[in-house]
């Protein structure tokens, strides 16, 4: 009982650390980019939604061209 | 007592693993892969594009589209030096300017053509300054027209926010002619310009054997059609691969994740951008964010895929070049946005 208490426990400590290794490499990789050309906007306001930042994805409300919709 | 922590520990352990591995799910699998080390083709002289988003090469000229510009939304340049030789539809809310523009379709008399989707009409830019641009006003019929491509010398091809149809035909004086296929969603109960914007869909058509592609923005589906005999060549990705929306208010907004951004249909082959990063993953970080795709999917003609190019950086736009076996890209992350890339 209790090696399989102290198996358990080694096994989720394994895991939250492979997941926290993956998050440093993801957001290292990330630190490295900037958003270059885009500029923050908040337009497209249609009672329900906001678009977001000057990109590339069509927004619903506005037809500008967003970064992301919601 | 024992087997059932066995089991527990065993489930979870698969439970925990699994977690980190999927990150994406690919809706195409392909047999091989490429990496592709591009190279960057510095711009002289001081013209600034702020999001360039489409290219095109016709005649040694490389015409680059600048959807966020605050002057001309067309540059051309000289493809050896990238040297600036003219700027073209010029933005502003006179009837000669522009609010917007689409796409760059070159025809065989090298004419620039172009679409201005909040003017909804489809125009051949004047090559002089002094010139008269001749404006096509599409048929009221059709709502926010977002793509363009050349059927032939008088017709072009069309998708819109109707949904009622896939694509529409529009003659030289704007009309519709005839319409085509559907929007190939599952989700019948949904209202049609809903679906329309949740599927909105880059085109590229090649004349020579008749093949149609459209490439979903917000999801991972290709559609190829044969124009010439009017049929459903194939539609890959359509399971795993269709766009992700919820229906706000009578509008699409997408929760999946941004797809193609640009498709090319050649004589052989199918070239389509795929960036495949989640709107999840941008709301949370969206200065982290990098615009483009870094992966160019490459199918024949019937839809089998072929390859997969692995790109060493984000493009958002690309000119295919089969003969040659060169790629143009445009790095809009980069003070330098163009970028070569050889793959034959």
């Amino acid at each position: 009982m209790k090696t399989y208490l102290i198996g358990l426990t080694c096994l989720v400590v394994i895991c939250i650390a492979m997941n926290a290794n993956f998050q440093i490499r993801f957001d290292s990789d990330k630190s490295e980019i900037t958003l270059g050309n885009i500029e923050a906007l908040a337009q497209g306001e249609a009672g329900n939604g906001n678009c977001w930042f000057y990109a590339s994805v069509d927004c619903p409300y506005s037809g500008d061209k967003v970064l992301y919709v919601e | 007592m024992k087997r059932i922590y066995t089991v527990v520990l065993i489930g979870l352990g698969f439970t925990l693993t699994s977690c980190n591995a999927t990150a994406h799910t690919e809706a195409v699998v392909f047999p091989e892969t490429i990496s592709l080390q591009g190279e960057e083709k510095a711009i002289p002289d001081s013209v600034y594009l702020r999001y360039p988003f489409r290219v095109r090469l016709q005649d040694d000229i490389l015409y680059i589209m600048d959807i966020h510009t605050s002057g001309y939304y067309i540059h051309s340049f000289t493809q050896k030096d990238m040297r600036h030789i003219a700027s073209l539809a010029h933005r502003g809310e006179a009837p000669a300017e522009f609010l917007g523009t689409e796409n760059i379709r070159i025809d065989e008399r090298g004419d620039v053509w172009t679409l201005d989707a909040n003017k909804s009409k489809i125009v051949k830019l004047a090559k002089q300054i002094d010139g008269q641009p001749v404006q096509i006003n599409l048929d009221k019929e059709l709502i926010r027209t977002l793509d363009f491509d050349r059927l032939n010398d008088s017709v072009f091809i069309v998708p819109d926010y109707t949904g009622r149809h896939r694509i529409s035909f529009v003659d030289a004086q704007g009309g519709i002619l005839k319409h085509a296929f559907q929007i190939p969603s599952s989700t019948e109960k949904e209202s049609p310009i809903v679906l329309a914007q949740a599927w909105r869909s880059f085109i590229s058509y090649n004349p020579n054997h008749g093949i149609l592609a459209m490439a979903t923005q917000l999801g991972q589906v290709i559609e190829i059609y044969d124009l010439k005999n009017e049929r459903v060549v194939e539609r890959i990705g359509l399971d795993e691969g269709a766009p992700w929306f919820e229906n706000r208010g009578g509008y699409a907004v997408p929760t999946g994740i941004m797809g193609y951004s640009d498709i090319h249909v050649g004589q052989e082959h199918i070239y389509a951008l795929f960036w495949g990063t989640s709107f999840e993953e941008i709301r949370k970080r969206p200065e982290d964010h990098k615009e483009g795709g870094r992966y160019v999917h490459v199918f024949d003609l019937k839809g089998k895929p072929i390859r997969k190019y692995v790109l060493d950086r984000h493009i958002t736009g690309f000119h295919i070049d089969e003969v040659s076996g060169k790629m143009i890209g445009l790095d809009v992350n980069s003070n330098q946005p163009v970028v070569e890339y050889v793959f034959n």
